[in-house]
């Protein structure tokens, strides 16, 4: 076979790519972490770069969706593009990589229950009196400590260490026990030394937290996209990947299993800590992540009736996920609650206490998948709405994540301004720059209820005049522009095109469709709502006032909404520190209503109206 | 006597309070089908507006979930004088959402578009098997099958269901299209479909194209 090389800048990756390849293949294999919106079907066109040496003609699908210039100018999209000689291949942002990740979040007071725990034992030495055996002392020495004798137990990679720890310490030796079962069998006195790691996966970042079981410190935050992104951007393309690729599931496991040993290894770098001395960690995932952490296959989720392979929680042994942590550490997986209500939702709900409060609250976690919970102490329905990919910049024409780079909040000031993520020349609009933008264009009367972009001699706002000039045609499209080529950091305009208003509308449409179930299905009228808790990095970013005006969010509540953070992470936390909180997550899967949005009486109707504005 | 130009109007214009009113009005006249039939006419040439609105980006999803609705219900005022009056149809259709998938907006949509353009259309709901469609296509011999669906793994399930009509001998007796947002031309080929759409209103002048 021909081999190419191909060079990617910044950085100067080398890479010796087999004939035949494409970029993003050719990437994936590398290890270089990039974005594919679409998983690499060529459709969305985000995975610009500019090839300087050894370029191609573009394909008739690259022609449809790159413009000619850029065509000239060597703009190709990696997902399309064959490797077939030699190329040197810039992308388009040396910071493209970095995102913001969310990882802060609201504290709350609770009681640490280690799942495991270390005790010191001083074991009787053997002698020519007494003879019995190692494992037979060892649990002498446990019943001591008020273990029953036909309850304790371990397995046999401990067996095989326990003899040479024994001898070594002089019979002075640290049990790790989980219950009854001895997990663990160290040399002298390792109390102070039991951590954990709790782990929050989504569909786009990982977030690891480094824990002192003992005390409940945190020690150390490490985050990762999630590099799974490379098979598919959102939930769906990931299902598909799994079950239509050849070994496509065990591709997206290893990825996010190496990513959890990656993290874990960065989390301990630069301190004294062994990954020996990691003992538990804990998965709040959604339901698809949850299924492939486990490598089974999430396919049933995607098709009616979206059944789950498996919902109850689950304590597991690292070794059998190839995790790398102290060979008697466990795997603490929290449950789900349904198809596409997942883990991640009972980690928030357990970390806001939902099932405690007397308040009935709201909470919303938008992402792809809106995860959309109403309740209180009395009961807690819930359910997952389709949004689609909009608020996190897919679909949307100049969209991109919230990364570095990305304008994330709008204002219709004297004229228009925007701020940039990390400062410089915006590449595109995030989630929450999108909202501000639709938002200010409803307030000032550029929108129409239907979600149409007015002619300048429409508008009636004298506000609004300030901005006709905004008022573009692009591409036979009307669209509002907020940055000219000559003020982005690619030389392309930057602007919110009437397609991504329509975008907007149906993802608002969907999450707004749920609460309206929702508070029917509980029996509530939108007033009874006390608290609205936006969890998540979207929901962390967004300006609330735009969420209400858009109708994402109902505006009776504007002056009710907290934003709570990465709760899904806090949650994980939770679970891992303490058993009881770990028991209550199981609670709150069993006693959680799922209302199932597809199949709600006048769902339809009422996703339809909620696709419209309400105009001033 | 009800002004049909007005009712076309009031249609297209989706205002629900004018086209019930006037409705309600006429059928108190006791009239006959004859004239009822006139009604009907003219709210499927209010719907044609509706549509003609949206391709020009004045009216989207929401409108067109309302206006099918406006249409049911206007028909079902009307059902009591429309008794006995044969209708003429322009064609028959048989549609559904797909199995393993339960969204059904565009397809309803669609639905209640050809349904005011006046094909019998036959409507198997969501989640339907290749054996479903099969049996319908057996029994009312439509000239149109319409599969949707909005999960990219729909389009398996599209395989599936004209490979069904294949065997049962039944795919030279029907058009296929497929509708969604998964779909496009390389689905429609690998599928085995004859016209795929998008967008309702373009499937529904596909199908017109089909039977005229």
């Amino acid at each position: 076979m021909n081999y190419h090389t191909v060079v990617f800048q910044p950085g100067d990756v080398l890479l010796e790519v087999p004939e035949g390849k494409t970029l993003k293949e050719a990437m994936n294999d590398a290890g270089l972490e990039f974005d594919f919106p679409c998983g690499g079907r060529g459709t969305c066109g985000k995975c610009r770069v500019r090839i300087s040496k050894g370029l191609a003609a573009p394909i008739p699908r690259e022609q449809e969706i790159i413009q000619a210039q850029e065509l000239d100018e060597g703009i190709r999209l990696a997902c399309l593009t064959t490797v077939v000689n030699d190329l040197l291949v810039e992308l388009p942002n040396k910071n493209q990589l970095k995102h913001n990740i969310l990882i802060t979040s609201e504290a709350r007071s609770f009681q640490i229950a280690p799942h495991l725990q270390k005790l010191y034992l001083e074991i009787e030495k053997p002698s020519r009196e007494a003879h019995s055996s190692d494992w037979h002392r060892i649990k002498d020495s446990l019943i001591k400590q008020g273990y029953k004798e036909r309850e304790l137990e371990s397995e046999v990679s401990i067996f095989r260490k326990m003899p040479d720890v024994l001898r070594e310490a002089d019979n002075c030796v640290t049990a790790v026990m989980y219950g009854s079962e001895v997990v663990g069998i160290e040399p002298l006195d390792s109390r102070n030394t039991l951590l954990g790691m709790a782990f929050d996966i989504g569909t786009t970042t990982i977030v690891g937290y480094l824990l002192d079981l003992s005390s409940g410190e945190e020690l150390n935050v490490v985050s990762a996209l999630n590099p799974q992104t490379a098979f598919g951007a959102d939930v769906i393309s990931r299902l598909t990947f799994a079950s239509h690729e050849e070994s496509g599931l065990n591709k997206l496991h290893n990825a996010v299993i190496e990513a959890i040993n990656k993290l874990i290894a960065e989390a301990i770098q630069k301190t004294s800590i062994a990954r020996e001395q990691i003992y538990g960690i804990s998965i709040a995932a959604n339901t698809c992540m949850h299924h492939i952490f486990l490598g089974i296959n999430p396919q049933s989720i995607a098709v009616s009736p979206y059944v789950p392979a498996l919902s109850e929680p689950l304590v597991l042994d690292a070794s059998d996920l190839k995790i790398d942590i102290n060979q008697a550490g466990k795997v603490f997986v929290l449950p789900n609650i349904a198809g596409f209500v997942g883990a991640d939702t009972v980690a928030v709900l357990l970390s806001t206490e939902l099932d405690q409060s007397k308040d009935i609250k709201l909470v919303i976690d938008i992402g792809t998948n809106g995860e959309i919970a109403l309740g209180s102490r009395e009961k807690i329905v819930a359910c997952s709405a389709a949004a689609g990919p909009a608020f996190e910049g897919a679909q949307i024409s100049s969209g991109m994540r919230g990364a570095v780079g990305a304008m994330d909040h709008v204002y219709y000031r004297d004229r228009l301004e925007y701020s940039v993520i990390g400062g410089g020349k915006p590449l595109g609009v995030c989630g929450s720059a999108l909202l501000d933008t639709v938002a200010g264009l409803v307030e000032l009367g550029i929108l129409n209820k239907r979600g149409k972009i007015l002619a300048p001699d429409q508008l009636t706002n004298p506000v609004a005049q300030r901005f006709k000039e905004n008022l573009i045609e692009y591409e036979g499209q009307v669209a509002f522009l907020l940055a000219k080529e000559n003020e982005t950091g690619h030389g392309r305009p930057i602007m919110i095109t009437q397609s991504d208003i329509r975008e907007l509308q149906m993802a608002k449409g969907a999450m707004a469709a749920g609460v309206r179930v929702l508070l029917d299905a509980y029996g509530i009228v939108v007033q009874d709502i006390q608290e609205v808790l936006l969890a998540g990095a979207f929901g962390n970013y967004l300006n609330p006032h735009s969420a209400c005006v858009i109708g994402l969010i109902p505006p009776e509540l504007e002056s009710k909404i907290k934003m709570i953070g990465n709760a899904a992470g806090t949650g994980a936390k939770l679970a891992l520190l303490s058993a009881n909180e770990y028991g209550r997550a199981r609670d709150i899967a069993e006693d959680v209503k799922f209302v199932e949005l597809g199949s709600y009486p006048r769902f339809n109707s009422i996703f339809g109206e909620c696709t419209y504005f309400k105009v001033p | 006597m009800i002004d049909l130009q007005a009712l076309t109007q009031a249609v297209g214009d989706l205002d629900e309070k004018t086209i019930i009113t006037m409705i309600e009005d006429f059928v108190a006249t006791n009239p006959s089908g004859e004239e009822a039939q006139k009604i009907v006419f003219a709210c499927q040439q209010g719907m044609g507006i509706v549509g003609e609105l949206f391709e020009k980006n004045e009216y989207y999803v929401g409108d067109l979930i309302f206006a099918g609705e406006l249409l049911s219900k206007t028909i079902d005022l009307l059902k009591p004088v429309l008794n006995d009056v044969a209708t003429e149809k322009v064609g028959s259709i048989v549609i559904g959402t797909v199995q393993g998938d339960l969204h059904d907006i565009g397809k309803n949509i669609f639905g209640s578009m050809a349904e005011a353009a006046g094909f019998d259309v036959y409507e198997l709901g969501v989640d339907v098997s290749p054996s479903a469609f099969v049996e319908k296509v057996k029994e009312v011999k439509p000239q149109i099958v319409g599969m949707s669906g909005v999960l990219t793994l729909a389009i398996d399930s599209m395989k599936e269901t004209v490979k069904a009509i294949t065997e049962a001998g039944l795919r030279d007796s029907v058009k296929i299209i497929i509708g969604g947002n998964p779909v496009n031309e390389d689905a429609c080929k690998q599928i085995g479909a004859d016209a795929f759409t998008t967008n309702a209103a373009e499937g529904l002048k596909t199908c017109q194209g089909w039977v005229s």
